[in-house]
């Protein structure tokens, strides 16, 4: 099966003060493409540490990461960051927008990276704005915008090189609940539409019910996992089962 | 990321100002010793050109490792030495002259020629000491013993009020005594500038010096007949130093060398403030950035665009501070009289120093912020606040 991400008995232990921490305990993972994967677990799950393992952000410990069949063990600083730049795409949950850039330059610095041309930039920028809604705003700069605005901008800016996989952690953990409602959807929407693979890390299970499915992490293993499909309402019955299974 | 450094710098435009002040008054403090030293290369060159084909006669002080200037005050030979080295066969008599110099104020500075000083010459022979130099009012000779060619310094000196300088065919006196202004230089060297030439039996009478004199200029009828004068002075008077315009030039470059020294240590001060000066300011601003900086490595920046984006703030705040510094030396110049040499020629001829070296310390200065920055951990960008 063609995998986007994978993870072979990945582990990632910490020394803190002399004590080993295990963020993360031996996971198997496999993301397919157009797959939109919810990590969903409390605080200190080591969901967030997975995340940074699977987006070349983070070295395990023990195991390796795959993106597609290349081995991230096998690939050095500069490579690892143009794999960051060209086939992932990162959303935080405090958004990280340079606050010297307007929208639309937080979104074109990503290209620029790249080394597109101004005019793809320029074309690529507007329909990315246009496509989160926010093409009356481009010139606005960060601390001009709303929470809501501010994470659009930061998933504009994480799909302007095309990126195979979309990492999301904790995108709604700074906005309110229907502003949050608002985000998931586009990503939704990105899913749908464009078959754009995401792996979201999260710990609101009304977060997770917008993915197809759903991996339960505790103390920095995978405890169980659901296949979610079905309308909203059914997403919403299921996401309560999770909390209870948690 | 010329865009971003630009926008990052507009960001703290405040400190980004101060920082190019800060840079133009350094590369100020470059302009002005560049323009000293300029000066008095210039300076020397004239001395040097006015002493062609000569031989310069002194009596120099026991220590003979002292390097003096031509002429020393502190040098007598007595006067009937004098006449018998204008004697020696192969000088141009008419060209040659015994001269007694005699300081009138006090040097500014420990070991710099006064600002005006006596020069008695034979009358008739005053081309010795002129050399190529032009008178540009008046005449060329003393003419009588009353008589006094200026150079432009000394008329300044002279001159009535501050700002004034004194006319040919005014009088000026000198230890009392009035002399009427015959003639006044060119613009010329330091040596010129500050002549007052009169007649050498009365500044031997002036000065209390009966049947001494300071020096013998010495011109040869052929330039080749140089170097044998030269020897046949050495053979006669063993106490004697001779020394041709080559000599004297190597004797005033040795004076010369530690004011190149002192000057040379001020402008590497002066770069090596500019340098501490931006990289304290980029480091910084690269302290203050992690957050950013982590955010462009998480999506992924390379180190090396890292190291780009802060060596361009860096070079940004050097070139443009030197770029202020051309027209700020302007403004300067409007109120500062510096040297002989104009400021505008110091700008152009050492405009391509000053570049190179804006560029290399803008790039020196980013060095140790932008090794730090293109090691910030991505992973900062995901720690939340």
């Amino acid at each position: 099966m063609e995998t986007i991400v994978s993870t072979k008995d990945v582990w990632k232990i910490f020394q803190m003060n002399g004590v080993s921490v295990e963020a993360v305990r031996g996971i198997d993972l496999a993301v397919t493409p157009g797959e939109f994967v919810a990590i969903v677990g409390p605080s200190g799950s080591g969901k967030s540490s997975l995340l940074h393992l699977l987006g070349a952000m983070d070295h395990p410990t023990k195991g390796d990461v795959f993106f597609g069949e290349q081995a991230l063990s096998e690939l050095n600083d500069g490579q690892r960051a143009n794999l960051r730049l060209r086939h992932l795409g990162f959303v935080f949950q405090t958004f990280n927008l340079l606050p010297t850039l307007s929208a639309a330059g937080n979104v074109d610095v990503a290209m620029r990276l790249a080394g597109a041309g101004r005019a793809d930039r320029k074309a690529r920028v507007t329909e990315l704005l246009e496509r989160v809604g926010l093409g009356k705003r481009a010139t606005h700069l960060p601390r001009q915008l709303s929470g809501g605005e501010r994470q659009r901008i930061a998933i504009a800016r994480a799909l302007a090189n095309k990126p195979a996989l979309l990492l999301a952690d904790e995108p709604t953990g700074n906005l309110d609940t229907k502003t949050g409602a608002g985000v998931l959807e586009l990503v939704r929407v990105l899913c749908d539409e464009d078959g754009q693979t995401v792996v979201m890390v999260t710990h609101d299970f009304r977060a997770a019910s917008y993915a197809d499915r759903v991996l339960l992490m505790r103390d920095g293993a995978i405890r169980g996992e659901t296949r979610l499909e079905g309308e909203q309402d059914t997403r919403e019955t299921l996401s309560r089962l999770l909390a209870a299974e948690l | 990321m010329l865009q971003l450094a630009v926008r990052n710098l507009w960001q703290r435009r405040m400190r980004s100002l101060l920082t190019i002040l800060g840079v133009a008054v350094g590369v100020q403090l470059y302009l002005a010793m560049t323009t000293v030293m300029a000066s008095a290369e210039s300076d020397l060159q004239d001395q040097v050109n006015a002493l062609a084909g000569r031989v310069f006669i002194q009596r120099l002080m026991a220590d003979s490792s002292l390097v003096e200037e031509f002429p020393s005050p502190s040098s007598s030979i007595n006067s009937q030495v004098a006449e018998a080295l204008l004697d020696i066969q192969g000088v141009d008599e008419a060209k040659s002259s015994a001269i007694l110099y005699v300081p009138l104020t006090k040097p500014p500075a420990p070991g710099a020629p006064p600002p005006t000083r006596a020069l008695g010459i034979q009358p008739g022979h005053e081309v010795a000491f002129l050399g190529p130099l032009q008178i540009e009012e008046g005449q060329a000779s003393l003419g009588d013993s009353q008589s006094v060619i200026l150079g432009q310094g000394a008329a300044d000196y002279y001159g009535q009020r501050a700002g004034e300088r004194v006319e040919v065919g005014e009088t000026i006196e000198v230890l009392g005594q009035a002399f009427t202004v015959r003639g006044i230089l060119e613009p010329a060297s330091v040596v010129h500038e500050g002549m007052v030439m009169l007649d050498l039996a009365t500044a031997q009478a002036l000065f209390d010096r009966p049947g001494s004199v300071s020096a013998v200029i010495l011109t040869a009828e052929r330039l080749d007949d140089l170097a044998g004068i030269k020897r046949e002075v050495e053979r006669r008077y063993p106490e004697l130093t001779a020394a041709t315009q080559e000599e004297v030039e190597e004797n005033v470059r040795a004076m010369y060398a530690s004011v190149y020294e002192l000057v040379d240590m001020v402008n590497a001060v002066a770069a090596l403030v500019v340098f501490l000066f931006v990289m304290i300011v980029m480091i910084i601003a690269v302290m203050e950035r992690r957050r950013d900086i982590g955010v462009l490595r998480a999506i992924g920046a390379g180190r090396w665009t890292i190291v780009r984006m802060i060596a361009i703030e860096s070079l940004v705040l050097s070139v443009t501070g030197t770029l202020l510094a051309g027209p700020l030396w302007a403004v300067i110049r409007i109120f500062v009289e510096v040297g002989i040499v104009s400021a505008a020629d110091v700008i152009l001829s050492h405009w391509l120093n000053i570049g190179l070296l804006a560029v290399f310390t803008g790039l020196a200065a980013a060095l140790l912020p932008a090794w730090r920055a293109a090691h910030v951990d991505p992973l900062e960008a995901l720690r939340y606040e």
